[in-house]
């Protein structure tokens, strides 16, 4: 998942991408309105963080403007007044959640999976994923955890995965790459945008190791060929194939 | 486009500078006019009397005479400018001497008298400088013939019109003079009249200063509501001040108690990060209710804040918030439903409650806001959560209870709103809802 934050202050900023990218997310940071508007042109992130008290623009004037040009990322504001006004002020301008200074970063994560959820349509932080032709069996017994028999459950506040209920040891980056496919189920995503999502700007990208971290997550996941998660799209990148079962 | 003035007196004197000129020169052309009209009657009723007694001395046997002597003397006088002539059909039979010197006297004393005129029949007209008047005659003959006479006087325009501008110089000195002293009077006027509103100046500037604490009185009738809104939005103004003081003063007071168990701490003991996060929060706790509290109050001069709108905001505002939970929120509001004070104020009450509800319902919330019968509100906020207990509820509605001296997990929503309805001399009710959770009441002035 890509994050970015937009926040004046440089030691909540650090501390912000510190903790997110300590749970393998790729974290672009703003201390303004004008890096913010330049990073989020340039790198699509899946989800932002955006301070309404910022230096040379307001953190709402910002999302509102990044609305109108047709933005969908879903957005956490912080900010420090805790009354209504601002609060219902910042969601109108297209916000769609709010957290009020000081808070816990485990608040703030929460928060985040919580939208991430809403965008996926999912309910639960624990998801399972089976073949698209799979019965459905939604209903009596899938909480304890029958559904997943078939397909793979992703936890994504704990950050792991189980095929049919024995644990599936990923890597940070598998675990990251399958997250991001999973996030955008059905969709052919391309390498150069797993690849924009995956890893920092600053960092070497090589669509070859690319290649090489998906031939290992599907024997993982898939060690019998049986439920072929991720499929090539040629001359486009991957596709996650499973469907989301229950809420 | 040029602005009005900015000074009320300025404006007063500007109009009046403006319409005095505009009526007194009318007045002026209007008697100057009534004048004029005046000197032509008179020269008028003046040429027919003159007429009359060339009748009376006219003497036709063969030929017309005219004996000199009687005649007014201004006929004698040659350029006198009183002229007359006696014509019978197209003969001139006499013309005074008065009009010796006149360049052709008969024209210009004759021509343009209509050759129609009949027997008793007068004519007036006025051209080349004369007034003339003619007056058409049948004079019986001692032969007892009868022969047809016209008489025309004529006087020159020069005396009238040296009367008239002479009149009108007298009517210009005297009018100017009139509307400068009109001008100064009404200054005056003004002045005097707006005293008050300077004088009111002066207090609010002394009130300003600190040297005085009220506006006093007596007012005059016109600017009394104006000293009275004022003497109430300064009344509201201290009594805002003296509540900032006195939040920065308890917020002060309620932060040193945790900062005073940080300092006094065993760092080294391994409680110390459980500590120091336990007084953090309620630091933050504290400033959370010091500041919420701390809202502009109610007044009388305070617009009414629509409420139906603002429930709206915030529906749509919590319906993202808790998008989730899929929260069923209902909402039933009189449209004429007015919050007298701030909108901030308004949303803080309606938020907390709210967001209260959304919190601890199960699915359902309801918000009802009508007026009562002294055309005050009453709001209510239903959910289908657990309910609040009632030893929580006694908690929840005694007032003075600080905000570090409040029950763990009570939540700090419904204590705001316990302090900002009190405030404002409302009255905050917690019940049970037919929909199975709490039933908060609120009944505002």
């Amino acid at each position: 998942m890509r994050l970015l934050v937009v926040e004046d202050d440089l030691r909540l900023r650090s501390r912000l991408a510190e903790h997110f990218r300590a749970a393998g997310w790729v974290v672009d940071e703003a201390p303004d309105g004008r890096e913010a508007r330049f990073l989020c042109s340039e790198y699509r992130c899946d989800i932002a963080i955006v301070d309404l008290g910022l230096p040379d623009v307001s953190g709402v004037d910002l999302i509102r403007e990044w609305r109108a040009a047709g933005l969908a990322t879903p957005i956490l504001i912080l900010t420090a007044r805790a009354d209504w006004q601002d609060k219902v002020g910042g969601l109108e301008a297209g916000a769609d959640d709010y957290v009020t200074k000081p808070f816990y970063l485990e608040e703030v994560e929460a928060r985040l999976q919580a939208l991430l959820r809403r965008v996926d349509g999912r309910r639960r932080n624990i998801a399972d994923y089976v073949g698209r032709d799979a019965p459905d069996v939604s209903g009596a017994g899938q909480a304890a955890g029958e559904g997943e028999g078939q397909g793979i459950r992703i936890d994504f506040s704990a950050r792991r995965v189980s095929r049919a209920g024995a644990e599936v040891e990923l890597t940070a980056f598998e675990y990251n790459t399958l997250a991001y496919l999973a996030h955008r189920s059905g969709d052919a995503v391309s390498r150069a945008e797993l690849l924009d999502h995956l890893y920092d700007r600053d960092s070497d990208r090589d669509s070859n190791v690319l290649e090489v971290f998906v031939g290992r997550l599907r024997r993982k996941l898939d060690p019998d060929g049986s439920l072929l998660p991720i499929e090539t799209v040629r001359g486009v990148g991957y596709r996650f194939t499973l469907e989301r079962r229950g809420a | 486009m040029i602005g009005l003035p900015r000074s009320l007196a300025a404006r007063l004197i500007g109009a009046a500078a403006i319409f005095l000129p505009l009526t007194l020169g009318l007045a002026a052309t209007y008697l100057e006019r009534a004048h004029r009209e005046a000197l032509d009657a008179s020269i008028a009723e003046r040429l027919q009397l003159q007429v009359i007694t060339l009748l009376a001395q006219a003497n036709v046997s063969d030929d017309f005479d005219l004996p000199l002597m009687p005649l007014e003397p201004r006929l004698l006088q040659p350029g006198s400018g009183l002229y007359a002539m006696v014509t019978s059909e197209a003969e001139t039979l006499w013309v005074s001497p008065s009009a010796a010197l006149m360049a052709q006297p008969v024209a210009r004393l004759g021509e343009g008298v209509p050759s129609s005129l009949p027997t008793g029949g007068r004519y007036d007209d006025e051209r080349s400088g004369l007034i003339r008047h003619a007056y058409q005659v049948l004079w019986e003959r001692e032969d007892g013939g009868e022969i047809a006479l016209r008489f025309v006087v004529a006087e020159s325009v020069a005396p009238r019109d040296a009367d008239v501008q002479a009149f009108r110089t007298r009517l210009l000195v005297w009018f100017a003079g009139m509307l400068v002293l009109v001008l100064l009077v009404q200054m005056a006027i003004v002045r005097f009249g707006l005293t008050p509103l300077r004088r009111l100046a002066e207090r609010v500037q002394a009130i300003e200063d600190g040297r005085e604490a009220s506006l006093g009185a007596p007012w005059p009738r016109e600017v009394r509501p104006l000293v009275e809104s004022l003497e109430s939005l300064l009344r509201g103004e201290q009594q805002r001040r003296e509540r900032l003081r006195n939040t920065l003063a308890d917020l002060a007071h309620s932060l040193k108690t945790p900062l005073a168990v940080l300092r006094s701490a065993d760092l080294a003991s391994p409680d110390y990060a459980a500590l120091q996060r336990e007084q953090l929060e309620r630091m933050d706790e504290v400033m959370q209710w010091h500041l919420q509290r701390a809202t502009g109050g109610s007044h009388r001069l305070l617009q009414r804040v629509n409420v139906a709108p603002v429930v709206e905001r915030l529906r749509a505002t919590l319906l993202k918030v808790y998008a989730a939970r899929a929260i069923d929120i209902r909402v039933d509001v009189d449209p004429e439903a007015r919050y007298r004070g701030d909108e901030r104020d308004l949303m803080e009450l309606l938020g907390n409650l709210l967001d209260n509800a959304c919190k601890y319902a199960a699915d359902r919330v309801r918000v009802r806001v009508s007026r009562d019968a002294v055309q005050g509100l009453l709001i209510l906020v239903e959910d289908d959560g657990e309910g609040v207990s009632p030893e929580l509820r006694d908690a929840l509605l005694s007032r003075g209870a600080r905000a570090d001296t409040r029950r763990e997990g009570q939540g700090i929503g419904l204590a705001v709103v316990r302090e900002l309805v009190a405030d404002q001399g409302g009255e905050l009710l917690i019940g049970d809802s037919e929909l199975g959770g709490a039933r908060v009441e609120l009944r505002l002035p």
